[in-house]
């Protein structure tokens, strides 16, 4: 007898050879952080890989400790990425954030110098404690990737991924993002408290910075690129996935708790972080549970709640829609 | 205990049969005597398990009937070649060897000869050849499916007794569904090849007799007509046709009549309906004497003639006649018009003719002298009338003295008008079987008939018979009856024609109507074009979500492969319910099934890539979920 054949159906779930570009660098970075070095943090990781390839910017809502730097840097170290660090205040200003021309006496002329936000990865803590007018420069340049100081336009480097954490317990002295910078955010997240045992660990094991510094570079700019553009092109979008899509923001819109839902905005976002998933996933379609797992660190953040449902919190309020909603399936 | 092969050879022969006898009396020679042979033949060789005609024999003998006829093939002859070549194919794949393949082929061509034979008769045996073969052909069909699997197969007596309830319900309900369309479905009325070929002409009611012209007259079997009536004295049914008014030279002919008043008075009122055979007549017969016509257009003359168009269809007239009454012509006639004459009489006819005339008082005691003359002259009725052209009448009544009803009546109406009384010659039929069972005459082309009328005191047109006054007329016209083997066909023929026939457009629509009356009786007087139109329309939009279904057949089979995936899952993992916002993957993961998994990212390959399931993705899915739940088993 001949020899046997493939079964002809490749089988996607499994195996990388779906030709999506950088799939298992990707992979391998998600599982080293999340088993190695940063114990259950895995969805959090996840949610800033996603963030990372859907050329969105991620922001971590959680009180100090719980290890927003620690995985701000890891993600630096292991994505081969350079890292800068912003320390919101409430008297900081644009400038320390952009950065400022000063004048080089040894050549006669104002140089300019780099902020901290010329990074690739920009971890802005306690974003909330800025002023209004430091929050919306930041905001800008997370969206036009791009930064004008004095007349002259600065390119920001590429990738440009900003983590952005802000502690939701803390009320006096801060200034909440409006919902419109919110929506800027592609996802919101926490982290939680890690498990009992995890945490345990930790204690034991203690601090982990000086490891997190040891972790090789697995990808760099170029195969970020790479993996985008994968995201981007290769994954198939389906009328029916976008149709559940469109359901979902549509029910948002006209559910009774809710004042404003999501704009087409957060549907547009939605959608790239579904396809995101897609990739995580190594599918080349995106299935609708992708954009059910990702409905609520993706829109939650975007919806403005009745006044009377005020105390309601958003991502329950979106849990239930989304549970409700009938998928696609056939 | 019967063999399978035994069984199937049966039917092939009977069912080859039936396709040919419908057609044996059109078929020439050769397919004639070649069917039955191959018949025969082919019955003994089955026997020996031998075949006489080798393949390569077969097709060599295919092809060069097949050119033969093929070159016989014109616009006008078409079908002939056709049936021809149908029965020779039908008598080699007898001859040659039968398998698995060659039954089917007895079959169709046995269905497509009698098919083929429906183009060239429309008689009502044609469902007597249809229903058995139906049935043998279903049964064939059965058997081949055996047949197919074992060709060696034996059956045993309940076996088969088992199976013979197959074969007669399927055609059973195919024949109801049959019965069904049949007033449904549209219909042609005469064969359809014929509307290419006009009807033959056939001998019948003509407007021009040149007596002597033909040896003898044709004893026609062939119905003229049929005329449900109530029975009526034999002797007195005179079915009238044409009146003949004038002599052209030796030819009595139809001139248009002068105008004349006529009125028919007293007498019987009796209410017939007619259906003439097609024909190229154009005249409408009607008893005798007719008052009206009603059921066909129609023109109608001052001297009762009542012409439509020549009859290329059924169809059928009502008629109304007074029997025995009077036709009164109230404002007297054209009497130069009816005493017309030839140029010259012979000799002995003046003679005759001045005798009568010289002893009688009146037209009545001249018309009594007259039919004296003849009976004296011991005539006799015979159809073998001899040729003589030259003077019918000196010959008819003076040298052979045998003649049949032209010879009489214009022999008559001659010398009545030489004698000075207005006179004209009646065409029509004579009698005719009365079929009780169907309660109708059957009147054939033989009993076509010429009669006499005359003017009798210038006032009332009297019918008069001279045939009758033959010295055999009591034989001649002792009205042979219809034996009733030959009524009973008749009568099914009749209704046959009847019911199926001439059930056409209009009988169906009046059929819908009367139902839609009896549905609605205040608001359907008839299904007017635009209410039509509207019906179609929303029977058009009922059904086009099917149709457009029927296009993207694919999704319905996804659908339907889903639905039964889901059940499955249902089923196999216990679970109450699949909400309907859970998707594939996440009901996998739930159910924690590896084959569950697959399916999942099989089908969401397809659907969430906008495409249909391929083959092979489809035959791997039902693979998939014959796994479905049973890891437990396997593993544990």
């Amino acid at each position: 007898m001949s020899v046997l054949k493939g079964r002809g159906v490749p089988d996607r779930s499994e195996n990388d050879g779906t030709g999506l570009a950088c799939r298992g660098e990707v992979l391998h970075v998600l599982h080293l952080l999340s088993r190695r070095y940063l114990h259950g943090k895995e969805e959090a990781v996840r949610l800033s890989l996603i963030a990372l390839l859907a050329e969105g910017h991620l922001l971590l809502e959680d009180i100090p400790g719980v290890g927003k730097t620690t995985l701000a840097l890891a993600l630096s170290h292991a994505l081969g990425l350079s890292f800068g660090r912003i320390q919101c205040t409430s008297d900081i200003l644009p400038s320390d954030i952009t950065g400022l021309s000063i004048f080089d006496r040894d050549e006669s002329r104002f140089r300019f110098v780099h902020g901290p936000i010329f990074h690739n990865l920009v971890l802005t803590d306690e974003i909330n404690r800025a002023m209004p007018k430091t929050q919306s420069a930041l905001l800008e340049a997370m969206e036009e990737r791009r930064v004008t100081v004095e007349g002259k336009t600065y390119r920001l480097p590429d990738p440009f991924l900003v983590v952005a954490t802000q502690n939701p317990s803390e009320q006096v002295g801060t200034f909440p993002l409006p919902e419109s910078q919110l929506d800027r955010f592609l996802i919101s997240a926490g982290l939680g408290y890690p498990p009992a045992e995890i945490e345990k660990a930790i204690i034991r094991g203690g601090s982990i910075r000086e490891e997190i510094e040891k972790i090789p570079p697995i990808l760099g700019a170029e195969q970020i690129a790479a993996a985008r553009r994968a995201v981007r092109e290769q994954i198939h979008l389906s009328e029916k996935v976008i149709d559940y899509i469109h359901a979902l923001v549509c029910a948002t819109r006209e559910h009774r708790f809710i004042a404003s839902g999501i704009s087409p905005r957060g549907a547009i976002s939605l959608a790239d972080a579904s396809k995101a998933a897609a990739f995580l996933e190594g599918r080349d379609y995106v299935v609708p549970e992708d954009v059910k797992a990702l409905a609520v660190p993706v829109g939650a953040h975007r919806l403005i709640l009745r006044a009377e449902h005020e105390p309601l919190k958003k991502k329950e309020v979106l849990r239930s829609i989304v549970a409700d909603l009938p998928v696609p399936r056939g | 205990m019967v063999r399978l092969k035994t069984l199937l050879n049966l039917l092939a022969y009977g069912v080859s049969l039936l396709g040919f006898l419908p057609l044996a009396a059109h078929l020439d020679a050769p397919a004639l005597v070649a069917f039955p042979l191959a018949l025969v033949v082919g019955a003994v060789w089955d026997r020996r398990e031998e075949f006489p005609l080798k393949p390569g024999f077969a097709t060599l003998f295919t092809v060069a009937a097949f050119v033969f006829y093929a070159a016989q093939v014109s616009r006008d002859h078409l079908i002939e070649p056709a049936v021809n070549l149908l029965v020779l194919l039908l008598a080699v794949r007898l001859l040659s060897a039968k398998g698995g393949r060659e039954y089917p082929q007895i079959f169709t061509l046995s269905l497509f000869a009698l098919a083929a034979s429906s183009l060239l008769s429309l008689g009502i045996a044609y469902l007597f050849y249809l229903a058995p073969m139906i049935v043998g052909i279903t049964a064939g069909l059965v058997l081949l499916s055996f047949y197919k699997v074992d060709p060696e197969a034996v059956l045993e007596r309940r076996e088969l007794r088992r199976l013979s309830g197959v074969f007669f319900a399927l055609p059973a309900t195919s024949l109801l569904l049959m019965l069904a369309f049949f007033f449904i479905l549209p219909r042609t009325q005469q064969p359809l090849w014929n509307f290419l070929q006009p009807t033959a002409a056939a001998s019948g009611l003509s407007d021009r007799v040149i007596p002597g012209s033909l040896a003898g007259a044709l004893e026609e079997r062939r119905p003229a007509f049929r005329v449900q009536s109530p029975p009526l004295p034999p002797q007195e049914l005179y079915w009238r046709g044409v009146v003949l008014n004038h002599l052209d030279d030796r030819a009595w002919e139809r001139r248009t009549p002068p105008r004349e008043r006529t009125r028919v008075e007293g007498g019987e009122e009796v209410r017939q309906t007619f259906f003439p055979e097609p024909g190229p007549s154009q005249y409408l017969p009607l008893l005798d004497l007719p008052l009206e016509l009603t059921g066909v257009r129609h023109q109608r003359d001052g001297d009762l003639v009542f012409s439509g168009r020549p009859r290329e269809r059924r169809l059928s007239y009502e008629g109304v006649s007074l029997f025995g009454g009077r036709l009164v012509a109230e404002d007297g006639v054209d009497r130069e018009f009816y005493l017309q004459l030839p140029q010259q009489i012979s000799p002995r006819v003046e003679a005759a003719i001045s005798r009568i005339v010289s002893a009688a008082a009146g037209d009545r005691e001249t018309i009594a002298a007259l039919e004296d003359f003849f009976i004296e002259r011991r005539l006799t009725y015979s159809l073998d009338a001899g040729l003589h052209a030259e003077d019918p009448v000196d010959h008819f009544l003076f040298e052979s003295r045998r003649g049949y009803c032209e010879h009489f009546a214009t022999s008559f109406v001659l010398m009545l008008r030489r004698a000075g009384i207005p006179a004209r010659l009646v065409g029509g039929y004579y009698g005719g079987h009365y079929n009780a069972m169907g309660g109708y005459y059957l009147v054939n082309e033989s009993h076509a008939h010429l009669w006499v009328e005359a003017l009798v005191d210038g006032r009332e047109w009297v019918r008069l018979d001279p045939t009758t006054l033959s010295h055999n007329a009591a034989q001649a016209f002792g009205g042979s009856g219809l034996n009733w083997r030959r009524g009973l066909l008749d009568a099914v023929d009749h209704f046959w024609n009847r019911i199926v026939i001439t059930y056409d457009l209009q009988q169906q629509i009046e059929l819908f109507r009367k139902a839609g009356e009896r549905a609605a009786p205040e608001r359907w007087s008839a299904p007017s074009l635009p209410s039509a139109a509207a019906l179609a329309g929303v029977a058009l939009i009922v059904a086009l979500p099917f149709m457009l279904r029927g296009a993207g057949n694919l999704r319905g089979r996804e659908q339907r492969l889903l639905r039964r995936y889901l059940n499955l899952v249902r089923r196999r993992h216990k679970l109450a319910e699949i909400p309907p916002s859970m998707g594939l993957q996440e009901l996998a993961e739930q159910v924690d099934d590896p084959a569950c998994r697959r399916f999942a990212a099989i089908f969401g390959g397809a659907i969430y890539h906008d495409r249909p399931l391929s083959e092979e993705e489809f035959r791997e899915c039902r693979e998939v979920m014959k796994r479905v739940g049973r890891r437990g088993k396997d593993e544990g």
